[in-house]
């Protein structure tokens, strides 16, 4: 009991140091403030609780996406949701002109031909740590902007959508 | 069945009038061989509908399933509520500690109240974490397998080669 | 209530609410995943349970909004193709041609059916393909007799119209 406490507060502690460097806060405070956006935030207990979910005594998720998922979230710190089916293009672009390009390097950019658009960003610390992995998008009717907080392996996350590959394959 | 029967019971049908067992009558009719010329092009609708009446779970799902599921402890979430408000008063001791030692490097931190913005309950989090990571997964998918020059940048940033 | 109990009551509707689940989802695993979450909230009333007396319809009802809840959560909507629907149920002799053309011509519906909005789609599902009556679907699907009527009546008239199209395009 004592050492499951003394756990909780050292993952709680060390998350709280990192808390205060999310782009959310950072650039995108309007947003979240903004009636009409939709901001969900997930902290780090529930990413501890999707472990005890899983492993010991709750539901039995022996599937191999839930494993990729279970690998993922055990890496996160907290992890933040913008969204918005309000002129999704505009705070798309807005967005991307907010970050600050010195800090965050571009990833991954998808330009679909139905014009909707993926950027991942990723911001490392001085080590070459990843701390942060920012997600946004925008297509016809909604704008996304999701920021990962956590030193997450990219090689897992990639594993995820592998096994749901893997799925679509067998179907 | 004759013609001029069934055509007034698709009628019906696509009036919204017909009862279950005349809807049962058509789906019977398109079934068989012998569907008149004009009303074949219904056919798929109906067929569908049988074959789609066919699913069911999968064996890993019912296997699953037929162990018990645990409730998921109170005691051990109470708890996690009592350190996480011990937490919140040590951070904010750290979160000054460590404001004051380190020129801020990233982002500036903010006053949001992200707490108010949790998810009901935790499984409604874990949800909604995981379509989120999934959304990302299926990004980072797309862009390496659609830009090669692409790869070749992440490998570079991942340490992969 | 203990969990044989449980799944006395739960097992003989499960694969009715999976099939809602995935006509809304669109894609299995989800759609386990749906009917995975009704049963861990039922679970969860244990004694609560027995009280209910249309039990049927009140999962039915769960399992609508669990599964329109995941797609809000931004889960992405996979085109499912149609499988695991056991052997076409036309004459027995079918040449593989036949069959492969048969199924194209249920992917068509499936496709069909998955362009129309969801409680059109849910009323055609419990309707159609359950063979329920309107007063166990306005139980289920929380709309009024009329409510039921009407969304079956416009469904149906966009299949109608979409079959009709089809073949005089000869598509």
């Amino acid at each position: 009991m004592k050492r499951l406490m003394w756990s909780s507060l050292l993952l709680l502690f060390t998350w709280g140091l990192s808390a205060q460097a999310n782009a959310i806060d950072s650039y995108f405070q309007e947003y979240v403030e903004d009636e009409q956006f939709t901001v969900v935030y997930i902290s780090p207990r529930v990413f501890r609780f999707v472990d005890d979910l899983t492993s010991k005594d709750g539901i039995e998720m022996d599937d191999e996406e839930a494993q990729a998922f279970i690998d993922v979230a055990s890496d996160m710190r907290g992890l933040r949701i913008l969204s918005t089916d309000v002129t999704p293009t505009k705070y798309y672009e807005e967005a991307i002109s907010k970050i600050d390009t010195k800090l965050y390097e571009t990833l991954i950019t998808i330009r679909d031909r139905d014009g909707s658009r993926t950027e991942l960003l990723l911001r490392e610390n001085t080590d070459g740590k990843l701390e942060e992995l920012l997600f946004l998008s925008h297509g016809d009717e909604e704008f996304t902007l999701m920021s990962f907080v956590g030193d997450l392996d990219l090689n897992k996350v990639m594993k995820l959508a592998d096994e749901m590959e893997d799925d679509n394959k067998e179907e | 069945m004759d013609y001029n029967t069934i055509k007034a019971l698709l009628n019906k049908y696509f009036e919204g009038e017909s009862s279950l067992a005349e809807e049962q009558q058509l789906r019977e009719y398109f079934q068989g061989e012998h569907i008149a010329e004009d009303l074949r092009q219904y056919q798929p609708l109906f067929g569908y509908f049988q074959k789609a009446k066919q699913q069911v779970t999968s064996e890993a799902f019912d296997q699953r399933m037929s162990r018990p599921i645990s409730r998921p402890k109170r005691s051990l979430r109470l708890v996690y509520r009592w350190a996480a408000a011990a937490a919140v008063v040590l951070m904010l001791g750290a979160g000054w500690f460590f404001n004051q030692q380190v020129e801020d490097p990233g982002p500036t931190a903010s006053a949001i109240d992200w707490s108010k913005y949790e998810p009901a309950t935790e499984e409604e989090a874990i949800e909604l974490a995981r379509g989120a990571f999934i959304k990302t997964s299926n990004a980072m998918y797309k862009g390496l397998s659609t830009a090669a020059q692409e790869v070749e940048n992440v490998k570079k940033i991942m340490d992969w080669e | 209530m203990n969990w044989m109990e449980f799944q006395e009551q739960i097992w003989p509707i499960k694969d009715r609410l999976f099939r809602l689940a995935y006509r809304l989802v669109n894609d299995r695993a989800e759609a386990e995943d749906v009917v995975q979450e009704v049963m861990i909230k039922l679970w969860k009333q244990g004694q609560g349970l027995l009280s209910i007396n249309n039990l049927e319809a009140w999962c039915l009802k769960l399992t609508k909004n669990q599964a329109l809840d995941k797609l809000k959560g931004g889960y992405r909507k996979r085109k499912a193709p149609l499988e695991h629907m056991g052997e076409p149920s036309t004459a027995a002799n079918t040449s593989p041609d036949r069959k492969a053309e048969q199924q194209d011509l249920y992917d068509q519906v499936q496709r069909l059916m998955q362009s129309l909005p969801p409680d059109y789609q849910s009323v055609v599902q419990l309707r159609d393909i359950e063979g329920m009556s309107y007063q166990e679907i306005a139980d289920a699907l929380d709309m009024t007799l009329a409510q039921v009527k009407t969304n079956l009546f416009r469904a149906r008239k966009k299949l109608r119209e979409a079959l009709e199209k089809r073949n005089a395009y000869g598509l």
